[in-house]
């Protein structure tokens, strides 16, 4: 039970040294936090549907990769420019694989591996490409569009700047 | 004598203020960000604007580019050196395919300035509807090139930088 007297404590606090004290302490946690450790972005564009659809929130957990390398099938957001735009994709091969699509199907070193996060099957036909060292290959998993206007490909493993954190 | 002693504090500050802008802002990077965010303003457009806004919006996009700009940009096919005078046909051209036009320009970064040539990067938020109503967003990771020529930076390359190689 809260009483009259502890609610008002509550929302109007005295200003004493040690409140302004925490009240910065939360203000500068909150801030590193949020800037570099989870990035709050909203999703824009249909290219992860149905796992991530237009309008859904989430945060970016930058100290995802810190001991570990992406793989696949792990979701990540690749950096552009900067932190304030980036794409969000599905890693399906890393460095040193060959990648292929055969009528939609995704092939890693010649062997089709099965995509159950795929829903919209498409009719890809791309040629074997090798991973070069140091990238991973990421694709969306929305792939209801013809392949030339899908945004894909391999891009340096620096670019990742963490994964979506759900 | 009070208020003689006010001024005087007044001074100091306002020249330490002034001392502290000239040696820590650098205020070629700031003009260099301020043209090119001027030049995606002015590349904004909607159906409403009339022959006269868009002339204007024209124009101030031909101030901005050196007189033989080089333009690299595989997603919208274009890969030509533009000439100054050209600008308007182009525009006009990109107005007819686009009713609906705006571009956004985040996480702008001023790479290096060596006097009189500058390199800056962005990623590019283009949204765009079609002339028949088809919404056609795309996000470009670019780099600019500019030269400053009488005090003004111009524009001499635009090139898309590939984030994902397919």
């Amino acid at each position: 039970m809260i009483d009259r007297y502890s609610a008002r404590k509550f929302f109007f606090p005295k200003i004493t040294k040690n409140y302004l004290l925490r009240l910065a302490v939360v203000a500068v946690v909150a801030v590193l936090v949020f800037k570099y450790a989870l990035i709050p972005f909203r999703v824009q564009g249909e290219s992860m549907a149905p796992a991530y659809v237009t309008g859904s929130f989430n945060f970016c957990f930058t100290p995802r990769y810190l001991f570990s390398k992406p793989a696949w099938p792990d979701v990540v957001m690749v950096r552009m420019a900067g932190q304030k735009v980036m794409l969000l994709k599905r890693v399906v091969a890393a460095e040193g694989q060959s990648v292929e699509f055969k009528e939609g199907n995704l092939f890693v070193d010649g062997k089709k591996i099965e995509e159950p996060y795929v829903v919209n099957k498409s009719d890809w036909n791309i040629l074997p490409v090798s991973v070069k060292p140091g990238y991973v290959y990421v694709v969306g998993d929305n792939r209801s569009m013809p392949a030339e206007t899908h945004t894909f490909g391999q891009t340096p493993v620096t670019r990742i700047a963490g994964a979506p954190l759900w | 004598m009070v208020t003689k002693k006010y001024q005087t504090a007044g001074l100091i500050l306002a020249a330490a203020v002034a001392a502290v802008l000239l040696l820590f802002v650098d205020w070629e990077a700031r003009a260099v960000k301020k043209q090119l965010r001027s030049i995606a303003g002015e590349m904004t457009w909607s159906s409403a604007d009339s022959d006269l806004t868009m002339a204007s919006r024209i124009r101030h996009v031909q101030e901005r580019i050196a007189p033989n700009c080089q333009v690299e940009i595989p997603a919208y096919e274009i890969s030509q050196s533009v000439d100054k005078k050209d600008v308007p046909a182009y525009l006009m051209i990109a107005r007819k395919y686009y009713k609906n036009i705006s571009v956004k320009l985040e996480d702008l970064k001023v790479e290096s300035i060596r006097l009189p040539q500058a390199k800056a990067v962005t990623t590019a938020y283009i949204k765009a509807t079609g002339a028949d109503g088809q919404r056609n967003d795309e996000v470009l990771m670019l780099e600019f090139t500019l030269q400053k020529v009488e005090k003004k930076w111009l524009i001499t390359s635009a090139t898309e930088v590939q984030v994902l190689e397919k």
